[in-house]
């Protein structure tokens, strides 16, 4: 094998190194390799595993050649006493260990050569030193897998002063409620970030998940998502929705939530629904983007700030804040009396991550906003037209024939 | 009712009496206990039964009222006496002509003399007995159910004096049947004593009160034993739960489920299932992972499982999970030469007063297991058998599958599976992989070493050739190098014992063996030069090389002879030594060099 890498070395690069040295166009293409690698992973960071091989390719490249020269070395000088040894046993010993001096003695011609390097010392400690970040490697990388890549971003997990893990299983929670507590056939709405999650977690249909390839369907959802109750109704009925299903994390302080990405809804509703939604809207006139008293009126009653913080008003999560302090917008909320008409709250998960909304069916009859006319009655008292003369029943309102009479002629 | 149908009801009614007069038997004195404090109704009754007749009783029969039966889960009696402690009695189903409902028939431990008298205990579980009303609560309501029973314990025979003591779970009693102006005290509604009521004698009892305890009904386990003779026995259930009480109507407030301590107070939020104390690697887990909320707990003789759904169970959810956990078979598998007995629990706790609709037990025994024989505790319909595949089988290991409907915790008792299995069996699965291995391996070597290249390669061939050559030549050449080390340690004894046969012998011995080896080695360069490769020169060139260093080494015996000898001095050997060594030395590398060379 060494014998073979040096009659390549010798035909690409006839110098006197005796390190591992690939030819010229090799080097450069995993040079451009590596560097347009390193661009894309820095543009964007799932693109980190087209870097990976060209990492472990130079970094393979580094540790043989820094092993190459300094065990290499070692062994040279190691084992000219080893030869000594076993020229001696074999003077002892006699017959077939001879082949073994025979073999060894061929470095023997090439001692002389290996003298210049460098001490024992630094060659032990470098090498210690390559071996011992190799095995932290080994070490690190095992952590990342389990901190990084293992652990699923559907399981929050925090840890207490103590040490001891805190998690929160919230997703699940109501995924798996969802999955055993709803009708099989149910159609769920959520923003499609969640699609997928409710689509396997739950094993429920979605209106739109994370294959979106227009904005129509999208839309539609954040048009509904955006507008005021009624409104949302409508579009929901003509959806045949069932469920809502919204991620709030005003409690915990999740940042990753509904109204965080609320603005996204209302771009992507304006877009397709420019007529119904406008951006500016939802801003308050200063052009912030508010939840407490300050925010814009649209926003205070469009239906995701209703289902995000239905009951939330009186929720007080410790002494220091006031009733429903939203911890993930640092604000009072704006709007703690909220009514739902045509919703109601089926599920919120155990720290309020997701909250299931059902959406009820129409009722048969609209309940009359304005007071009912009453008529007094009281006074009303039946009196029979039957008389001892008529004796005759008649039907009330009946259609009476009047009899006119035929013009005639002489009338005229 | 027509005078006719009168007529006959009487009859009949005369010929039960008579019928029930025959066994003489008559309940003396009767304490009924009705539990309604969990989601079950426990009903016990303390009788004294006396036979008033002459003959001797063998037998008494317990009836079930026709409106219970669907639900009865369990029934069982006992003898209570001064002496011996519970003595559980037989049950036989049997029917009587005539009668709706259920019928037992008990084999007493010794017959019953005329005039004698005997204290028995009766318990019956039933299940679902208690029905919601309103069947649809807000989670702010209250649980309230319904319990619809017998005043009288249902017997046929005639019972001389009886009372009913009903124990309710909370204090909230709505509406109760008021026979015979029942006391109600707390949680107790105390009805009787009622005197002389005659055989099958039923009077409706409604109770309408509170019961907020957790109604939770197993819908539907399946519970999978994998019996390994390495020594582990896998346990997993796999549950479908429910909550059975009134629907939850309209929303469910969590802000209201956590800011009030009686918001959803008939909703579960968790339970403790209780597994074996050797349990071991306990998982509990669902569809989509493992449930993060549960908690365990090794305790002294069992080991306590926090089980804690998801999310809490309101009325009318539903929800599903599996749990499992190891066992040493040490604990429950016995064995006598080939004969093998499994002792398991065929139902265990899942949570207390527990409620199983729908059981399946799957028994996986090992591979080979055969006349397998199954002694149940209670009657449990057995489906065909299957066979079961995991890795490395290769018939299947016989499964045995049963199933039982409307199980609690009294069933929660023993099985055991008799069956044989010849040891050696447990050597197949290694032995598989052994084989396995061995023909993969086996494989290999052949294919390494057999040429199966279509054209043949001339060039590569002769190299090959080539280098076995030159590794045999390298290996002669060594030998022979070895033959000098050697004559020069036969020089330096001679040196000392002077034995000029041992010298002789020695040098002998090199000129044969050196003289082979050296024609071993010109036969080798023929066949290089045959094979027209150009080491045939340099092994030439070695050969030429090694000539010259035999000349030093017979030298070197030479002067070594006449120092012996005393023909030269020692000072003038040590020099001429000196010199034959450096030259040798000289050679020796130089052929080692031409050695590295090839």
């Amino acid at each position: 094998m060494l014998r073979v890498v040096r009659t390549d070395t010798r035909i690409s690069h006839p110098g006197p190194s005796s390190l591992f040295c690939p030819p010229l166009m090799v080097i450069c293409a995993v040079a451009l390799y590596a560097i347009s690698a390193v661009y894309f992973a820095g543009v964007m960071v799932r693109l980190m595993l087209t870097l990976t091989p060209v990492v472990c390719m130079l970094s393979a490249v580094a540790f043989s050649s820094v092993f190459e020269h300094y065990l290499g070395d070692d062994m040279k000088r190691e084992i000219p006493p080893v030869e000594d040894s076993s020229d001696e046993d074999d003077r002892r010993n006699s017959g077939n260990l001879y082949d073994k001096a025979g073999k060894v003695r061929k470095h023997v011609s090439e001692q002389e050569k290996a003298e210049e390097g460098l001490g024992p010392n630094i060659k032990s400690i470098v090498t210690m030193l390559m071996l011992m970040l190799l095995m932290m490697f080994a070490v690190h990388c095992t952590w990342v897998t389990s901190n990084a890549y293992s652990s699923p971003s559907v399981v929050l997990a925090s840890y207490n002063q103590d040490g001891s893990r805190n998690i929160l299983d919230d997703f699940r929670e109501a995924y798996y409620w969802l999955r055993q507590n709803t009708d099989e056939h149910v159609r769920v709405m959520s923003w499609w970030d969640y699609g997928y999650q409710i689509a396997g977690m739950a094993n429920r249909t979605t209106l739109v998940d994370n294959n979106t390839w227009n904005n129509s369907h999208i839309a539609l959802v954040g048009k509904a998502m955006s507008s005021n109750e009624s409104a949302a109704y409508e579009i929901m009925r003509s959806l045949d929705v069932d469920y809502v299903l919204i991620i709030f994390g005003g409690v915990i302080g999740y940042s990753g939530d509904d109204i965080n990405k609320f603005l996204w809804m209302v771009r992507i509703a304006e877009g397709e629904h420019p007529k119904d939604i406008r951006e500016s809207d939802y801003f308050t006139p200063q052009g912030e983007f508010r939840v407490d008293k300050a925010g814009s009126p649209t926003l205070l009653n469009c239906l995701m700030y209703k289902m995000s913080y239905y009951r939330f008003g009186e929720m007080q999560l410790d002494f220091r804040t006031p009733p429903g302090f939203d911890r993930t917008r640092n604000a009072e909320i704006g709007n703690k009396d909220i009514k739902l008409k045509h919703l109601e709250e089926a599920f919120t998960s155990e720290h309020w991550l997701v909250r299931i909304y059902k959406v009820k069916k129409q009722e048969n009859r609209d309940p009359a906003e304005h007071q009912l006319r009453s008529t007094d009655t009281s006074r009303q008292k039946y009196t029979s037209k039957k008389t001892a003369k008529r004796k005759r029943g008649y039907i009330k309102n009946k259609l009476v024939l009047k009899k006119g009479k035929k013009a005639t002629k002489k009338s005229l | 009712m027509p005078p006719v149908g009168v007529f006959t009801c009487l009859i009949l009614f005369a010929a039960l009496a008579s019928k029930t007069a025959a066994d003489g038997l008559v309940n003396e004195d009767v304490k009924r206990t009705v539990d309604l404090s969990t989601h079950l109704a426990k009903i016990s009754a303390e009788i004294l039964l006396s036979n008033q007749g002459d003959a001797a009783v063998q037998s008494f029969t317990l009836a079930v009222e026709p409106d219970l039966t669907p639900h009865l889960a369990y029934i069982g009696a006992s003898v209570k006496g001064d002496e011996e402690e519970d003595g559980t009695l037989e049950l036989k189903q049997t029917s009587i002509h005539g009668q709706s409902g259920e019928f037992y028939k008990v084999q007493l431990p010794s017959s019953l003399a005329g005039g004698a008298k005997l204290r028995v205990k009766v318990d019956m579980v039933f299940s679902h007995v208690l029905s919601p009303f309103p069947s649809h609560i807000t989670q702010a309501e209250r649980q309230l159910v319904v319990f619809q029973g017998n005043h009288y314990l249902y017997s046929p025979y005639p019972t001389r004096s009886q009372t009913t003591r009903v124990r309710l779970a909370s204090k909230t009693v709505e509406s109760y049947t008021k026979l015979g102006n029942p006391s109600k005290s707390d949680e107790v509604i105390e009805y009787g004593p009622f005197r002389d009521v005659a055989p099958f004698s039923e009077d409706a009892m409604k109770i309408h009160y509170e019961n907020n305890s957790p109604f939770l009904t197993i819908s539907s386990i399946t519970r999978t034993i994998e019996v390994s003779h390495w020594g582990n026995i896998a346990v997993e259930e796999t549950i479908d739960l429910r909550h059975t009480g009134a629907y939850l109507k309209g929303p469910f407030s969590r802000y209201d489920y956590q800011r009030q301590s009686d918001s959803g107070i008939s909703s579960v939020k968790s339970f403790k299932t209780i597994l074996p104390a050797s349990a071991q690697d306990v998982y509990y887990r669902d569809e989509i992972g493992n449930i993060s909320t549960s908690h365990l707990q090794v305790l002294e003789d069992s080991v306590e499982v926090e089980v804690r759904p998801r999310f809490p169970l309101f009325g009318g959810w539903k929800t599903h999970y599996m749990i499992g956990y190891n066992l040493p078979s040490y604990e429950y598998l016995y064995t006598l030469g080939d004969q093998y007995a499994l002792k398991m629990r065929l139902v265990d706790h899942v949570f207390d007063d527990q409620v199983i609709d729908s059981l399946t037990v799957k028994l996986i025994l090992p591979e080979g297991a055969r006349n397998i024989h199954v002694e149940t505790p209670y009657p449990i319909y057995r489906l065909p058998d299957q066979l079961h595949y995991t890795y490395l089988d290769t018939f299947g290991r016989p499964v045995l599958v049963a199933t039982k409907n409307n199980l609690v915790e009294q069933h929660i008792q023993d099985v055991v599976v008799h069956y044989t299995f010849n040891k050696i069996l447990m050597l197949q699965e290694p032995l598989l992989v052994v084989g396995a291995f061995y023909i993969l391996f086996f494989t290999v070597i052949i294919y390494v070493r057999l040429d199966f290249a279509i054209t043949k390669d001339p060039a590569a061939e002769v190299r090959m050739k080539v280098a076995s050559i030159t590794e045999q030549v390298l290996t002669l050449v060594n030998k022979r190098l070895g033959l000098y080390r050697h004559m020069d340690e036969v020089v330096n004894r001679y040196k000392q014992s002077r034995d000029t046969g041992a010298l002789n012998n020695g040098r002998k011995t090199l000129e044969a063996e050196h003289r082979t080896f050296t024609n071993d080695i010109n036969s080798l360069q023929a066949r290089l030069k045959a094979e027209g490769s150009d080491l045939a020169d340099k092994v030439g060139e070695v050969q030429k090389l090694d000539g010259k260093v035999k000349e030093m080494v017979c030298r070197s015996c030479q002067e070594a002879e006449r120092l012996v000898a005393g023909k030269v001095k020692k000072e003038a050997y040590i020099e001429s030594e000196k010199t034959l060594a450096t030259k040798r030395q000289e050679l020796v590398s130089s052929i080692d060099s031409l050695l590295d060379a090839l």
